[in-house]
């Protein structure tokens, strides 16, 4: 007989919402006037469907290039940014967090506007590095955060150590600091990417309509009749970033790192 | 005798200057964006003028007060109804991986996958289900539950923020739950058998055991859902209803008005946001320190 072990519901929960929403999805891309109140449709359209999911690829590849930019120099930034601020003294470590941080407190729709405003000032809005760098103002925080959670549980003797035996200050940090933090850039990496996919207004107003990625199309089609074209760049908004976590536990796997996830 | 090394000699003078600098660099656009909502929210009748006349016709039109006890409500039910299902489920999931002795812990695979959707696709695939032409809604003609679109309930785009509320409680909770799965598994699968070798059951090792080590994670994750609610933009504009309006997208509304009293009214909302989120957040990470001090002195 089939058991469900009650223990193991949420986890069901996740793969059947999961799952389900993805068919649901797959049958709309290739289908053909799906009306209410057919559980299925009468007509499919597989040539309309191979042309919809072409012409995502140009909005795909500019979705992708921005999140792993950000993701790319995120890491770039968050760990130098977590050595100095595990470093410094005590009364300007807080001021340094909180001056971090700060971005994330600021609501998308308000900094949106004034990063806008201040690209058009300097002759930078309407352009992928204009977006970059919108992007990684949000997903700093987060991956910053990341990178000082496992500095900060890193035993510091072993930087005194090193410096004991006449290590610089940047080698320590080139040579033993940054191979410490390596599982938790990878997750950093992964944040920001996925932080940055799924940016939709920051896009739309920094972007200037120049821009134009995946979730911006999606929000604009989803109330529209083509209803067969908004599926398929659905599914590929939702998959990609569901890839990028399978190679992120498959990075963590081959590397042996994956002890970081469950300390 | 004293340490002869001192934490700021692992800086140099170039390293310091180097990430200090880009800091800097990366901050102007926030501190700018500050500025300018500081600014635009002080135009036309100043902030004390534009404040007691927010909801005035020219400014939010009567829409504010209503928008904010609408948009605060939602996101503390969504946040508070996702941590205890999250709290239960790190639980169950905790004491499963304990009792099969898995050796990596939760599997979490799932619900990362859940968290790394887009939350306006997650809108989208939320809508196709449950609005009065969705799947639902077909399963129940078919069941014969309804005869027309009409008579399906409206669960999107409704006054009472159901569709939203559903968004969050399903996009939340698989968050939630990986924080809080990696924390008690980090401490509790050491604790939970020893405490269960000396006779302790599973509510009073729930009880004194797993709540003590979830408490400063459980506030945090609650603080950061309910932050990211009030700002949330892209669930709202989908799912939400015209009357009342999420904060958000009724600031968003106000910006794209050429009118100076708009703007100013929705720059005023913004700072109200963020005093909103700010007053969260210290309140938040004082308890949070407050409770990992209590767990610290056990």
């Amino acid at each position: 007989m089939f058991k469900v072990d009650i223990k193991t519901v949420p986890n069901l929960l996740a793969k059947i919402s999961l799952f389900a929403t993805i068919c649901v999805f797959i049958v709309q891309s290739i289908s053909k006037r799906w009306f209410w109140p057919q559980l299925w449709p009468n007509n499919f359209e597989f040539e309309e469907t191979l042309s919809n999911f072409g012409d995502a690829i140009p909005l795909l590849w500019t979705t992708f290039i921005v999140a792993a930019l950000v993701s790319l120099i995120g890491i770039i930034l968050s760990a130098p940014l977590a050595w100095l601020i595990y470093n410094i003294g005590q009364k300007y470590r807080i001021v340094l967090i909180l001056l971090v941080l700060f971005p994330a407190l600021i609501p998308p729709v308000v900094s949106g506007v004034g990063y806008s405003i201040w690209f058009i000032k300097i002759d930078f809005d309407g352009n992928i590095a204009a977006v970059v760098a919108a992007h990684l103002l949000i997903s700093l925080p987060y991956m910053l955060g990341i990178a000082l959670s496992i500095l900060f549980r890193q035993d510091r003797e072993l930087f005194e150590a090193s410096a004991g035996l006449g290590w610089s200050g940047d080698q320590i940090f080139f040579r033993i600091a940054l191979p410490l933090m390596r599982a938790g850039l990878y997750l950093a990496a992964f944040v920001g990417f996925t932080i940055s996919w799924g940016q939709y207004l920051l896009t739309v107003l920094v972007g200037n309509g120049q821009v134009v990625t995946l979730p911006m199309v999606v929000v604009s089609l989803a109330t529209s009749a083509d209803q067969t074209r908004f599926a398929a760049l659905v599914l590929i908004t939702m998959l990609v970033p569901a890839l990028v976590t399978v190679l992120y536990h498959k990075v963590l796997n081959k590397t042996g790192e994956y002890e970081f996830a469950n300390t | 005798m004293a340490n002869p090394v001192t934490p700021n000699m692992y800086l140099s003078s170039r390293f310091k200057f180097v990430t200090g600098g880009a800091l800097a660099v990366l901050l102007i656009p926030v501190f700018y964006s500050l500025w300018y909502v500081l600014a635009q929210a002080n135009n036309a009748e100043g902030f004390i003028g534009n404040l007691s006349r927010i909801d005035a016709p020219e400014n939010a039109n009567g829409e504010f007060l209503e928008s904010f006890l609408f948009t605060v409500l939602l996101a503390v039910i969504s946040s508070t109804v996702a941590l205890m299902a999250a709290l239960i489920s790190s639980a169950l999931l905790v004491e499963h991986s304990i009792k099969n002795k898995f050796k990596k812990g939760v599997d979490g695979t799932w619900f990362e996958v859940l968290v790394s959707i887009p939350h306006a696709v997650w809108a989208a695939a939320i809508f196709l289900w449950l609005s009065q032409s969705g799947v639902l809604s077909r399963i129940s003609f078919q069941l014969g539950l309804v005869e027309n679109p009409a008579d399906f309930p409206t669960l999107v785009r409704d006054n009472n923020g159901l569709g939203l509320f559903i968004h969050y409680l399903s996009k939340e909770y698989p968050f939630m739950l990986l924080v809080l799965t990696v924390v008690l598994w980090a401490r509790y699968r050491y604790l939970s058998p020893v405490a269960a070798s000396l006779g302790a059951g599973l509510i009073y090792r729930t009880r004194y055991l797993a709540w003590p080590i979830l408490k400063p994670a459980a506030l945090g994750v609650w603080l950061v859902s309910f932050s990211f609610i009030l700002h949330s933009y892209e669930a709202p504009a989908l799912l939400g209803s015209v009357k009342p309006r999420v904060l958000s997208v009724l600031v968003f509304e106000l910006f794209k008005d050429p009118t100076i009293e708009k703007r100013a009214t929705a720059a005023l909302i913004g700072v109200l946001l963020l005093v909103v989120t700010a007053f969260a957040s210290l309140v938040g990470l004082f308890l949070i320190w407050k409770s990992t001090r209590k767990v610290a002195d056990v």
